[in-house]
């Protein structure tokens, strides 16, 4: 998965390898990668710690798996500055996120969403949080209980006022 | 594990980016949704995030509209409908029938939409706000002040705590003139309105609504009796955020006139004063004085073909 990852990064046609630094990112399970600075700054944090010279050693990555970080690093990938001339593309691999009915999807957009909102990144977290309301928002009120599982804490008669004064928004 | 620990902040990301029916819908899942829906900071950000959406995305779908209301008065029942109707679409013209609210019977006077929220009053029967969007409208509690009569009011929004906030002009009818107008400054909060009470020395000769432009409230006061010449007149500003009074003078040029023939519009975010005085041109010239960083900046419109008489600039967002 590393190595992978490391290729993936390396392999994208950079003839000034020299002055490219690599940061070392480790996931919460321990899984190590290497991923081009001019990449890795796409986090908000990371590029934080890079200007403060705290980016020297190791990296550690908490609350994100390796499997989300390789994602996530896939995503940077794909942004990069200049990398991605290919605007369809990006747009397909984009629209994967588009559907995320299917439980599995949903711990995808759940995981990349925590990597995006630790490592502050505002591209990626704007696609998922789109790829969220698009998918929320023609959702009943149970449904939303149950997609974040909630529960409600008004009485019966509370809820009972508040639907009707809400009426139009429960008619098709 | 899921959605179901996701963070707050995240929630608030969610939310804004779905549409207002959805929202409405949403307000009824739990307390926490609700609140977090109808908080002033959450109504505000959703509006904005709505126009970048529409300005990158689809015109045709998107819900920019022009908002029309239309008032029926049913004096057998002894109250006021208030239509709001919407045009979503250039080429259709057709007017869509949004929300309607039964209102005290009473004729109103509209003041220029603030950031998506309406407000209208009349003297006898107080102070609506409404949000189309959501199809909400409520009334402003009355003032608590004795013997007072509501004059005029405007609405303004706080960009910095992203609050809504009225004016509202009252005035002592147990006094002979002008004098001892009070003025009250409410906020629009979430559950609660807190308010600020200032008393005495205002004089609203003209009786406009305060005009409200990014971030202040402005109208006409003056320091002397009434007279009609412009000497001794000045705007009179209140800002939103501080909650100070300040004052700017006419620009030097109109010294003299007759200040009735003045009026003051929003126009594209900037204070705006309307010189309607030329008698001596047959009335077919109109000044327009915009106030831009602390100076005025004079427009003349001239209007050749008849007298400008009973015109006055509708207020546009640039």
């Amino acid at each position: 998965m590393s190595t992978a990852a490391t290729a993936d990064a390396s392999s994208s046609g950079d003839t000034t390898e020299g002055s490219v630094r690599l940061l070392t990112l480790q996931s919460e399970d321990g899984e190590v990668f290497e991923v081009k600075e001019t990449i890795a700054t796409q986090s908000v944090t990371i590029k934080g710690m890079v200007d403060d010279d705290c980016a020297t050693s190791t990296i550690p990555v908490c609350n994100v798996t390796g499997r989300t970080l390789a994602m996530v690093i896939e995503w940077w990938n794909k942004h990069e500055i200049g990398a991605v001339s290919n605007e369809k593309e990006l747009k397909e691999w984009e629209s994967q996120f588009d559907t995320i009915d299917d439980k599995s999807d949903r711990d995808d957009v759940y995981d990349l969403l925590m990597a995006a909102n630790y490592l502050n990144i505002p591209t990626l977290l704007d696609c998922c949080t789109s790829a969220v309301a698009e998918a929320i928002k023609g959702k009943s009120t149970d449904e939303m209980r149950e997609f974040f599982d909630i529960k409600s804490d008004f009485d019966e008669k509370e809820e009972d006022a508040l639907r009707k004064e809400n009426q139009w928004a429960f008619e098709n | 594990m899921g959605m179901a620990s996701i963070p707050d902040s995240l929630i608030f990301e969610f939310l804004i980016r779905v549409p207002v029916k959805s929202l409405s819908r949403f307000k009824c899942v739990n307390k926490f949704w609700r609140s977090l829906i109808s908080n002033p900071d959450f109504i505000y950000t959703q509006l904005q995030t709505t126009k970048t959406l529409i300005n990158h995305h689809d015109h045709s779908s998107s819900s920019n509209c022009l908002i029309i209301s239309y008032l029926l008065h049913d004096h057998d029942h002894n109250h006021t409908t208030v239509h709001f109707y919407t045009i979503k679409d250039h080429h259709d013209p057709s007017a869509f029938l949004e929300f309607s609210a039964q209102v005290t019977y009473d004729s109103y006077h509209f003041l220029p939409p603030c950031n998506g929220l309406l407000c209208f009053y009349s003297a006898r029967a107080g102070i609506y706000v409404c949000n189309p969007s959501i199809k909400y409208i409520v009334r402003i509690p009355d003032s608590i002040a004795i013997r007072c009569r509501l004059l005029s009011c405007g609405l303004g929004f706080d960009q910095y705590t992203r609050s809504y906030k009225i004016i509202r002009i009252l005035e002592n009818v147990a006094a002979d003139h002008d004098d001892g107008l009070k003025i009250e400054v409410l906020t629009m909060g979430i559950n609660s309105r807190t308010k600020k009470m200032i008393n005495g020395g205002f004089r609203f000769p003209n009786r406009q609504p305060p005009v409200y432009a990014i971030c202040f409230f402005y109208w006409i006061n003056n320091n002397s009796g009434c007279n009609s010449n412009s000497s001794g007149f000045f705007i009179q500003s209140f800002d939103i955020g501080s909650e100070k009074f300040g004052i700017i003078q006419f620009p030097e040029k109109v010294s003299g006139k007759d200040w009735r023939l003045f009026s003051l519009e929003e126009l594209g975010g900037e204070l705006c004063l309307v010189d309607l005085d030329f008698e001596m041109e047959g009335k077919k010239r109109m000044d327009l004085w915009v106030f831009k960083r602390s100076s005025w900046f004079q427009e003349t419109i001239l209007h050749p073909p008849e007298p400008l008489d009973a015109t006055r600039p509708v207020a546009f967002h640039g």
